[in-house]
């Protein structure tokens, strides 16, 4: 890893003493009320301004959720969704054709009563509809006293890391009711576009965006308009390159920010009345912008440690499930480009196994018990034709598979780097300092950090936060024994990428719990966590890949209880080679006394096949010592 | 040459400004971008303390409402290749949460954690397999009691007490939230997943088998397995029962798991329907037995109250005069001499969702200009 340089060591220091001597809870707890007082200042701001949007007279049944909208103006300018006033006219007895989708234009704007209850609609026509932009200008013909409207803020000056809240009408559950609110950072922020006059074309939240919530407000901590909600990124899995863009951002929230906004509307003859000039300047943060700027920081200094790249095969691979059921899985010829993190100077990177080989170690809960599927992961890797990384300072290199580790469902490349000056071995390419492994309690932040952006690479990495959820228990016989589970939201974009905690620290590469169902975006992430990596990354820089070690027997059942009597001696495998036969028992191995299969599979932790045991054996009464080469499970 | 003066004036002055900025940094704005640096160093050093302190009591919470979570394990008698006769087997699961009421450990969780269950089993904190029975459940609700079979030892956990405060004053959209869990078994060995959000909305409802009736919406990560798990506040405040979420839709054949819009049953009805299993022991679920709809008033566009849409067969409701029927608008409902107005349909289930079977109302209708009252009691639906 990076020498901590000079000037950082008294800083860490300082730090470190700062953390130590830091010990009134008390103080720590009013910290936290005081982030929750903060989120509920902008939240009193956003909820009274967020709006239901559904076509005016149209019964229920025909309206699917309804879009959400923001109040702009105490004249009852309202921003929404493209699709405001949506609805299906199916006639009974007939099927559903397209002409059946109707948009209305004379729209019903619900405004919560929050404090009592119900609510109260009035009727908003059309001014403007955008269909490219996903929004629609209203206005309300006869909008009430009083009425609460929300200012608008600027966009420009979001950074990755920022809290954002999104509100709206999510599937339906505010229709009569005030509305739903998510909670999340400011995950991406793609390149400003010449088209949209240098403004972000979409800004990307990690707040849940569901159904019904298009057309509501993002907010930033201050409860000002950022944006308006467009929809949430589905997930492009055809693995085409010209479907990468949006797969960058699958499970985001897609958001229209309001610079853009301004831009659009400035002919328009409202908007002064949409966008009036700010009186006062943005507040200074507390807490939530203490968290906010720490977030910033150490997010984009770990992502100078993170790199993206993309894999080429052969061709276009068809297995069959490991499940044996069957069922066919493709796997693309184009991967990525998606995230790796820099281990050492001179340009090996660490990945998910996922990332190359469409497959996580972690399978789903049923299927835990599946030996990982060896055949499946040597398939894929020997498809590989080319691996191109892209690194933090721009440039392209072509890259190598080094090993690969089934036991932690690592990948191991090398990417071929021209070093920092002649006579140097290592680049200019900065490392990370590995986290305390003692101190990473469950509740503690994971900053995920991905960079599926490839040669775009933008000057912010693809942010996630969440908490350590849980730290599985080393030996236990799940395949997840070990690992660290967060619910930062990790997708295709930032697996493989890097979990640091809120001092930049490495954790570990995050990956997905499951590739095919319950994976993505469900809050269940892992983290391989840097202590079992650094275990044996030396072995996989030597190129020697884990497989999981097999002896290649049964184990005989007495009565209902496994024995260590071998059962049945599998052809051409570790055992038969070993010379071992049916009957015998297994009484130590390397002269550690073993009773019962669960004890083997203990010893064999931390064994890699190709090693050599040394077996006590005990057959017709005696005990002898037999030497056994492990093999792989395939 | 005789060049323009001014012009040669102006030329000397580009000269000047350049000759300025081309100038080496003199010692004095050296030392203050090294000050600059190191204020800005300090501010962020300040703001790392700030994040530090926060997470540090986020683990503390964690730490604290992690004793009280417990994974539920629902077991079944099924055929074990090699064994004659059946066995009992894992076949579901889910969470649950050790309470305190009247001197006695209990644990709460989701009925359809427990349905169809031949035997029950919780993993405590500690990693201890503890055997359980059930003792009672409100089924309408999703609210299932069960009991530890024998007392436990030697353990560290001491039941949270369910205080209908909790969920009744304080709580906002915005407010921090903690669940805690047993997502796909992600926490068989006891020790819960902990995950982190916030509340985005008070008092919805979700019809089905299981009613939730004024649930608590948050977007913390909630999985199938979570079900009967609590939620809590970061002081570590019992909140509700987390029992379903909202599913999205399959998007290329995946179906996202948890979308952000988990929903709890909060305190308060807990705490009531405690107060009806424990406290007075054996109650059934009040009933009245109208389907009601929002009625609107189309010219202020103001919500008035339920409109009645059905009334079931069962309804005590049906002995009424006259009957209500389809039409008629339900303004408000009496309990325990409090009246309340009824705006919507929901007002008028979650006021029902608490009360028990036998529970004396007066309810209010409207049908055309005239009000009509009736008074009696909930019925029990399954007589």
């Amino acid at each position: 890893m990076k020498r901590p340089r000079r000037i950082l060591l008294p800083l860490a220091l300082l730090l470190l003493g700062g953390a130590v001597f830091l010990p009134a809870p008390a103080a720590a707890k009013g910290s936290l009320s005081k982030v929750e007082d903060e989120f509920e200042k902008a939240i009193q701001r956003v909820t009274p301004a967020t709006v239901v949007c559904r076509p005016w007279g149209v019964e229920a049944r025909k309206i699917r959720t309804g879009t959400s909208g923001v109040v702009m103006s105490r004249k009852g300018l309202v921003l929404s969704d493209g699709d405001v006033g949506l609805y299906f006219d199916i006639p009974k007895g007939e099927k559903f054709k397209t002409e059946h989708i109707k948009r209305a234009d004379l729209i019903e704007v619900r405004l919560p009563n929050l404090k009592g209850k119900g609510f109260r609609s009035y009727k908003a026509t059309v001014i403007k509809r955008d269909k490219d932009l996903d929004t629609t200008l209203m206005r309300m013909e006869k909008p009430p006293g009083g009425l609460k409207y929300l200012k608008a803020g600027n966009s420009d000056a979001l950074k990755v890391g920022d809290f954002a809240f999104a509100m709206g009408n999510s599937f339906g559950h505010a229709a009569e009711a005030p509305p739903t609110l998510t909670a999340g950072v400011i995950a991406s922020l793609p390149p400003k576009g010449t088209e949209t006059g240098g403004r972000y074309r979409y800004i990307y939240t990690s707040a849940a965006v569901n159904p019904g919530v298009n057309g509501g407000p993002l907010v930033d901590i201050h409860g000002h308009l950022v944006g308006t909600i467009s929809n949430s990124v589905p997930l492009v899995g055809s693995g085409k390159p010209q479907d990468a863009p949006e797969l960058a951002y699958a499970y985001m929230g897609k958001v229209i920010p309001v610079e853009r906004l301004k831009h659009h509307y400035a002919d328009l003859d409202e908007f002064a009345e949409l966008f009036p000039e700010p009186k006062a300047a943005e507040p200074k943060g507390g807490e939530t912008s203490a968290l906010a700027t720490v977030f910033h920081h150490t997010a984009r200094k770990a992502y100078r440690s993170v790199v993206s790249f993309k894999v080429k095969r052969k061709g276009q691979l068809s297995l069959a499930e490991p499940a044996g059921r069957g069922k066919l899985v493709n796997i693309p010829r184009y991967l990525g480009p998606v995230s790796g993190v820099l281990v050492s100077r001179d340009g090996y990177i660490l990945t998910s196994l996922y990332n190359v080989a469409n497959t996580a170690t972690l399978v789903h809960g049923q299927r835990w018990a599946t030996a990982p599927d060896t055949v499946k992961v040597k398939a894929c890797l020997e498809g590989i034709e080319k691996i191109t990384v892209y690194m933090p300072d721009g440039k392209a290199a072509p890259a190598t598979l080094v090993s690969h580790h089934q036991g932690l469902g690592l990948v191991l490349l090398k990417a071929e780097l021209k070093p920092a000056s002649a006579g140097e071995t290592m680049t200019s390419h900065e490392t990370m300092q590995p986290a305390d492994v003692a101190e990473m309690k469950a509740g503690r932040f994971v900053l995920a950090i991905g960079n599926p952006f490839g040669a775009k690479r933008l000057d912010d990495p693809l942010l996630t936060v969440g908490l350590l959820s849980k730290r599985h228990v080393t030996g236990s016989e799940h395949p997840w024994a070990s690992q660290w589970q967060t619910d930062a939201g990790v997708t295709d974009a930032n697996c493989g990428g890097a979990a640091v905690d809120l001092q930049g620290r490495l954790m570990g590469v995050v990956t997905l719990w499951s590739a095919t169902q319950h994976g993505r975006n469900s809050g269940i992430g892992f983290v391989i966590p840097w202590s079992e990596i650094q275990l044996v990354l030396p072995e996989m820089m030597r190129g020697r890949s884990y497989k999981p070690p097999f002896f290649g027997i049964t184990w005989k059942q007495l009565g209902t209880e496994l024995t260590t009597v071998l059962d049945k001696i599998l052809e051409g495998k570790a055992a038969e080679k070993a010379g071992l036969k049916s009957g015998d028992e297994i009484v130590k191995i390397n002269g550690d006394a073993v009773s019962t299969p669960g004890d083997v599979r203990n010893l064999l932790r931390g064994t890699w096949s190709g090693d050599t045991l040394l077996l006590t054996i005990r057959r017709g009464g005696k005990e002898q010592d037999v030497k056994i080469t492990l093999g792989a499970r395939e | 040459m005789n060049g323009n003066p001014s012009r040669a004036a102006c030329f000397a002055a580009v000269l000047v400004t350049a000759a300025f900025l081309w100038l080496p940094a003199d010692p004095a704005t050296a030392d203050e971008g090294a000050s600059k640096a190191a204020a800005e160093a300090e501010a962020y050093a300040d703001a790392l303390e700030r994040a530090v302190g926060i997470e540090r009591s986020l683990v503390k919470a964690v730490d604290k409402v992690r004793l009280n979570s417990v994974s539920v394990l629902n077991l079944r008698r099924a055929k074990v290749p090699g064994k004659a006769e059946p066995e009992l087997v894992r076949r579901s699961g889910g969470s649950g949460v050790i309470i305190s009421r009247k001197g006695k450990l209990w644990i709460l969780t989701n009925v359809h954690v427990t349905a169809g269950h031949h035997a029950l089993q919780v993993v405590t904190h500690d990693g201890v397999t503890r055997d359980v029975e059930l003792h009672d459940s409100i089924p309408e609700y999703d609210i299932a009691l069960l009991k530890f079979t024998s007392k436990p030892k030697r353990v560290k956990f001491r039941g949270v007490s369910v205080r209908a405060s909790n969920s009744e004053t304080g709580l906002k959209e915005g407010t921090w939230v903690i669940a805690t869990g047993n997502p796909f078994f992600l926490a068989e060995d006891g020790l819960s997943v902990t995950t982190l959000g916030v509340i985005s909305g008070m008092g919805r409802f979700l019809g089905g088998k299981y009613q939730y009736v004024g649930a608590i919406q948050h977007d913390a990560e909630v999985n199938p397995g979570n079900s009967g798990g609590p939620l809590w506040d970061l002081r570590g405040r019992f909140l509700g029962i987390n029992g379903m979420i909202a599913m999205g839709q399959r998007i290329a054949g995946v179906r996202p798991s948890n979308t952000g819009a988990a929903f709890a049953l909060p305190a308060h009805q807990v705490d009531a329907y405690l107060r009806q299993l424990i406290d007075e022991g054996d109650a059934e679920a009040g009933f009245l037995g109208v389907k009601c709809e929002t009625a609107m008033d189309r010219k202020t566009g103001k919500a008035m109250g339920a409109r009645v849409v059905g009334v079931d067969a069962r309804s005590p409701l049906a002995s009424a005069t006259p009957r209500p029927k389809k039409g008629d608008l339900i303004t408000s409902i009496t309990v325990k001499s409090s009246s309340k107005r009824i705006y919507t349909a929901r007002d008028l289930r979650e006021i029902i969702s608490v009360l028990a079977a036998g529970t004396a109302v007066t309810v209010k209708w409207k049908r055309g200009k005239r009000y009509h009252r009736w008074k009696g009691k909930l019925a029990d639906r399954k007589r």
